[in-house]
């Protein structure tokens, strides 16, 4: 027996973990297919649900088609200050961390450095680089919890890392480059949870569906 | 008998048309598809995944704006109004799309080529 209900459900899982589309993309194309299902059953009597669904989703398209369409539209703002996190935070390993330009430390050896002879608050600061590769890998997938928590994370590190860091002075380039990219992809993460939040809803004015 | 539009044509054509319908009022996805398609007298049949990138391009562009509500069988759905910056972009479009359909028409001399 066909299950209607089971059958959007699985539409919708599918098309949120074989896409890049947002939540608040994926809705606004179940409302589009659930419309597009009862007027077909509306029109024709006859007509099963399952033949009403398959002719819905045939014309929506495929799921990737339609992601493709959404990315050459293009992208939201999160997606670019999420790719300057990255480029600032590749850039900030092969940058002159700490010192001046007659001796100073790479950015790879800071780290490495702070992980060997630091202070626990500095091999935490050490340890909170991998927020960054993380964000970028979780921010593309669908798990809202656990990117509002790494959310939070960033964040924390970004403020932590710079407070410290600054009272210690002798910061070059590479270290603000490092904090920068903690900073973008901590506005890139703020970003995309305001995509993740649920919309204001109020009762629609009485209009035809 | 219509002619289906070109594709190019129908992709140039989707802001002015969005914003169009949005003029008359607010609507939502699935709504603006089936009056493109009743407008045009069918000839343009908009792809139903073609439509939410240009509508989700124009509300970034600040041209529409987007808010969901609950409709009465308790769904999400999510309209769509025209800004005052998509009422001026309209009136441009407008005046772009007579002044090449006027040369058009003077150019096959008014008559159906």
């Amino acid at each position: 027996m066909f299950d209607l209900e089971a059958a959007f459900r699985n539409w919708r899982m599918r098309t949120e973990r074989g896409t890049s589309l947002s939540p608040r993309e994926v809705d606004e194309l179940e409302d589009h297919l659930r419309v597009h299902v009862d007027l077909e059953l509306e029109l024709d009597k006859a007509l099963t649900p399952a033949r009403a669904f398959a002719l819905a989703r045939s014309a929506m398209g495929q799921p990737k088609t339609v992601s493709g369409e959404f990315a050459k539209a293009g992208k939201p703002r999160w997606r670019h200050l999420l790719r300057a996190g990255g480029a600032l935070f590749a850039a900030s390993w092969f940058l002159p961390a700490v010192g001046d330009a007659t001796a100073h430390l790479w950015g790879w050896e800071a780290f490495l450095l702070a992980l060997e002879w630091g202070n626990p608050v500095e091999v935490l600061g050490a340890l909170s680089s991998i927020l960054v590769p993380l964000a970028m890998y979780m921010s593309g997938r669908g798990h809202r919890s656990k990117l509002r928590w790494l959310t939070w994370c960033v964040t924390g590190a970004a403020v932590l890392n710079l407070l410290y860091w600054i009272a210690s002075g002798g910061l070059a380039v590479g270290f603000w480059a490092w904090v920068g990219s903690f900073i973008c992809t901590a506005c890139a993460l703020w970003a995309r949870g305001r995509e993740w939040a649920s919309a204001k809803l109020r009762p629609s004015p009485a209009r035809p569906s | 008998m219509t002619v289906p539009a070109y594709r190019e044509l129908v992709a140039a054509s989707s802001r002015p048309m969005v914003l169009s319908i949005l003029a008359g009022g607010e609507s939502y996805g699935y709504q603006m598809l089936k009056q493109v398609k009743l407008l045009s007298g069918g000839s343009v049949d908009w792809s139903d995944g073609m439509l939410y990138p240009v509508l989700h391009r124009l509300e970034r562009d600040g041209l529409i704006a987007g808010r969901w509500q609950l409709t009465d069988a308790g769904r999400r759905r999510k309209y769509y109004r025209l800004t005052e910056r998509g009422k001026r972009q309209l009136s441009r479009d407008r005046a772009s799309w007579r002044t090449l359909t006027t040369a058009l028409e003077a150019a096959w001399g008014g008559s159906h080529v």
